[in-house]
């Protein structure tokens, strides 16, 4: 590395928070590999920046007066008034003049078919909308077990098979890691704590947990397990904390986005064979064209990515 | 620029999303929820008003930014105002405790962690609650804040080490206590 590295140099910040790249990050990385003492204070940092956040998302919530609202969606309105003035409304009525020669019978499908699209969309919109408040939820119970544990639930390795014994160089991955942590009461040391969150009948899955016998994963509406990523060497979006998502309508996490045509962020395989199941490294094009990160901003109205619904964009 | 249903549903889905996040920084900036209110309003009302496809890629930065620049001209007037009845030495500064007991009142239970954050200096408060609470990055927040990359990463670097030195001292001292 070109400088010497302090413990009040604030690069070791930017590196824990995942705010260093390129050449910077390499030189870093082989610093922290010969230095203990650096690797200490990384893991501190995060240790700190993830109990900080999780105790500033549950800051009561504010709301907007509805009275203010109300001016805004006065606002609104008016808007969309002004922009369908007479004379545009006219040159919109023109566009739709050939349905006129199209037969009553035409127009009863057409209407039928709308209909149908409406409700499909209603229904799907629905889920979008639980998914969202599924995954506030579950942040804010993880949130809760961090400030009582001060350590994360177990990963719950997104991708592989419940019912598979999966190894991340040395971390056990618990595909019931949310369900067996957050949802029921324990006591350690004469203390109780939990439970932190509560999950309907819907929002479990049964299955057959090869080491500890009958469990739950938590699904999303669509029924596809919800991606919890604990384990630091895998986290790509809140370093220092953890990932939170579901993979959404099409049940597949970062697929359809330019420029790969097909990319299957976390396909639960060790790609590199490095012993950790999908890591930052092997999400590679996925990661690196955004496929997690650009979708969510650009589709968010139209549901067609998955990563619409996670903790790094709500 | 077309207003049409399309843009109306834009318009409400990012006042869903932004309403919250908003409301917490603006009251972090002025200390009063009333005026929080006041700075949120005028933000989304000033979204109406902007062609979106200029903000649309950084959205959470242009709205943050203008939520903070109303902030800071709302201050800017009631400074003023407040001027012209008292003397400069009566006028409290914005970064001091009468902020920080305004925000801090709304918390039932606050935890230790949050108390160490509430006793930094403003401006590592806000980098730091931008980073942690909201999530922007160096880059984000350096342009809602117009300080360089490099300031803000040095101040939550500071900030965050204050609170953990205090955090690690009070432990000790619970433990020499026993």
């Amino acid at each position: 590395m070109a400088t010497p590295i302090s413990e009040d140099d604030p690069r070791i910040t930017a590196y824990a928070l995942g705010e260093m790249n390129g050449v910077e990050r390499d030189e870093f990385e082989a610093e922290l590999q010969r230095n203990p003492a650096l690797q200490r204070e990384v893991a501190d940092i995060q240790a700190a920046g993830a109990m900080l956040s999780a105790e500033l998302k549950q800051e009561k919530p504010l709301r907007l007066a509805s009275h203010r609202r109300t001016v805004i969606d006065a606002e609104v309105k008016k808007a969309v008034a002004i922009d369908l003035t007479p004379s545009a409304r006219f040159r919109l009525s023109l566009r739709w003049r050939p349905l006129h020669k199209v037969g009553a019978a035409a127009a009863v499908m057409l209407c039928a078919a709308m209909l149908w699209i409406a409700s499909a969309r209603s229904q799907e919109n629905k889920r979008v909308a639980e998914a969202h408040a599924l995954i506030r939820r579950l942040h804010e119970a993880i949130g809760r077990y961090v400030a009582d544990h001060h350590q994360l639930p177990p990963d719950t390795g997104f991708g592989l098979a419940p019912d598979s014994v999966a190894q991340g160089a040395g971390k056990t991955y618990d595909a019931g890691s949310l369900w067996r942590c957050l949802s029921k009461q324990t006591q350690e040391n004469g203390k109780t704590f939990g439970p932190y969150i509560q999950f309907s009948a819907s929002e479990l899955t049964a299955y057959q947990d090869p080491v500890k016998g009958a469990s739950f994963y938590v699904a999303d509406p669509w029924g596809t397990p919800i991606g919890y990523v604990g384990d630091a060497r895998r986290v790509v979006h809140n370093p220092g904390s953890f990932d939170l998502f579901s993979a959404g309508p099409d049940r597949l996490t970062g697929v359809g986005n330019a420029p790969s045509p097909v990319n299957l962020a976390y396909d639960g395989l060790d790609n590199n064979g490095d012993g950790i199941v999908d890591n930052a490294d092997e999400l590679g094009a996925a990661r690196m064209n955004g496929a997690m990160t650009v979708a969510c901003n650009e589709a968010r109205t139209t549901n067609a990515h998955l990563d619409d619904v996670n903790n790094w964009d709500q | 620029m077309v207003r049409d249903e399309a843009w109306a549903e834009w318009i409400n889905s990012t006042i869903s999303r932004f309403e919250e996040p908003l409301l917490l920084y603006a009251l972090r900036m002025t200390g009063h929820t009333e005026e929080a209110q006041d700075v949120v309003q005028e933000t989304f009302l000033r979204l109406c008003a902007q062609d979106r496809a200029t903000i649309e890629g950084h959205l959470n930065v242009w709205l943050f930014s203008v939520c903070r620049n109303y902030a800071l001209e709302l201050r800017r007037k009631q400074s003023r105002m407040t001027s012209m009845n008292k003397s400069p030495e009566d006028i409290p500064s914005p970064a001091e405790p009468n902020l920080q007991e305004a925000v801090l009142e709304r918390q039932e239970s606050v935890s230790q962690v949050l108390k160490e954050l509430a006793t930094l200096p403003v401006n590592q408060q806000e980098v730091i609650r931008l980073k942690f609470q909201h999530g922007l990055s160096y880059r984000e927040i350096s342009d809602v804040t117009k300080l360089t990359v490099t300031n803000v990463g040095f101040l939550i670097h500071v900030g965050l080490k204050k609170i953990r030195e205090r955090l690690v001292g009070q432990s000790q001292e619970l433990g020499t206590q026993k």
